[in-house]
């Protein structure tokens, strides 16, 4: 018996956000060993930003204190992200749980 | 489809694989061109057209008949104040809770009465579907960010309420600054609803007594930060009993004192931290609500004439109801908390 196959092409329209073309400036190494944690006020949040905290410490890598966030979920001030960008470390979002 | 599964296009579901040409039947329906740019993500380089939306449609299995109603919902999820981002990935794990109320909801044929959330009809199950995949695709940067709900709720497939058009009280979209008589859509991101079954009471009062009861209880979301908000879904049972004694104002208001937990009480179990909190409100020695304003809690008739049950709907901390009508023009938003 014979086996009939029909093949057609039909386009799928991706429903996925389109990357923006253009280049995307990222800085690989940090200007000093330093690294400044931000993270919201959470207990969960806190308590597993200070544990990595303790452990860079210990590795000889400078941690400024924590930056907690006003509320977990609304972006900072303006004011607020210029001070991060002029940290010259490593700046390392946390988990915000 | 398999190739729907393989690509992270799904919601978990089978869904209408998005063809061209349906895409573009969708397109025309929305009014759109498909590379029209609703929305730019300025910090992880990406944009969201026309195209996805539409696409979005079709997956979700919509008729182009539901477009105007699937435009509005796009704008305002998309739109910076609604925080579809925050929705997605929030560890509250909340969906986005379609609200419909005016002669749409008879155009559309959309259930309002028994199973009203849940209905196996058409139109409320692709539209709230629909709401839920912008949701899971675009709230997460197209799969770039995790959704980390840590128990989420069965809404975040499809969740959709639509108001009786024989309802007691004035429509639901009144309560935004629109006509009884106009179509609205609106869009909350909600917790699951939770039911608030009274069959003995015979007063409007006692079940707006239990109606409180279940807003603050003592896992409620909201006590601490008092953002978001509540809609009270009231059945009709329930309704013609409260309606009888309360004009809405007065049940927002009578539900706004009541609704409340000692304060000493939420601080001692852990759901408030100890401390005196002054940008919260927190003040140890008065009650406290799970609401800074009466204006946060809202209402709805909907659900079968038949059984004394209504439902608490709460809002996501972080998140303001969004309605807007569909004749076109203006987004109002509900009232924001502390949050």
């Amino acid at each position: 018996m014979s086996m009939e196959h029909s093949a057609s092409c039909r386009l799928l329209v991706s429903p996925l956000p389109v990357p923006i073309p253009g280049p995307l400036p990222v800085s690989v190494r940090a200007a000093e060993r330093s690294v400044l944690l931000i993270d919201s006020r959470k207990p969960n949040s806190l308590r597993i930003l200070e544990h990595a905290a303790e452990l860079l410490r210990r590795e000889g890598v400078e941690v400024a204190p924590i930056a907690k966030k006003k509320n977990p979920v609304n972006s900072e001030e303006e004011a607020r992200h210029a001070e991060f960008a002029r940290h010259r470390g490593l700046v390392l979002l946390g988990v915000f749980d | 489809m398999r190739i729907c599964f393989e690509r992270g296009y799904t919601d978990g579901l089978p869904v209408v694989p998005p063809y061209s040409e349906l895409v573009d039947e969708m397109l025309a329906a929305l009014g759109w061109s498909a590379s029209d740019v609703l929305a730019v993500d300025e910090e992880l380089r990406l944009e969201i057209r026309a195209e996805q939306l539409a696409s979005i449609a079709v997956m979700a299995g919509c008729e182009p008949a539901y477009a105007r109603v699937l435009r509005a919902i796009g704008e305002m999820l998309l739109a910076p104040t609604f925080n579809l981002r925050g929705v997605a990935t929030t560890t509250g794990g909340v969906a986005v809770l379609v609200i419909l109320a005016g002669p749409v909801v008879g155009e559309l044929e959309l259930a309002t009465g028994s199973n009203a959330l849940g209905a196996p009809v058409r139109s409320g199950a692709t539209i709230g579907r629909f709401a839920q995949m912008v949701r899971h695709i675009c709230g997460r940067a197209g799969g770039l960010l995790d959704e980390f709900g840590t128990i989420g709720h069965p809404g975040r497939l499809s969740y959709c309420v639509a108001e009786r058009q024989d309802t007691m009280w004035p429509g639901f979209q009144t309560q935004f600054g629109f006509d009884a008589g106009e179509s609205c859509v609106g869009v909350m991101a909600a917790e699951g609803p939770n039911s608030v079954n009274n069959h003995y009471a015979e007063t409007g009062e006692h079940i707006l007594e239990t109606i409180a009861h279940g807003l603050a209880h003592w896992g409620t979301t909201n006590f601490y930060y008092q953002g978001g908000g509540y809609l009270v879904l009231i059945a009709p049972e329930h309704m013609r009993l409260v309606a009888a004694e309360f004009s809405r104002e007065a049940a927002r208001q009578f539900l706004f004192e009541r609704a409340v937990a000692l304060t000493r009480d939420l601080a001692r179990i852990g759901r408030i931290p100890r401390g005196i909190d002054k940008a919260r409100n927190v003040d140890l020695d008065a009650p406290r609500s799970p609401v800074a304003h009466q204006d946060q809690i809202t209402f709805i008739e909907s659900g079968g004439s038949a059984g004394k049950f209504s439902a608490i709907i709460p809002g996501w901390v972080a998140n303001v109801t969004h309605v807007k009508g569909l004749a076109g023009g203006r987004v109002a938003l509900s009232r924001k908390g502390v949050f």
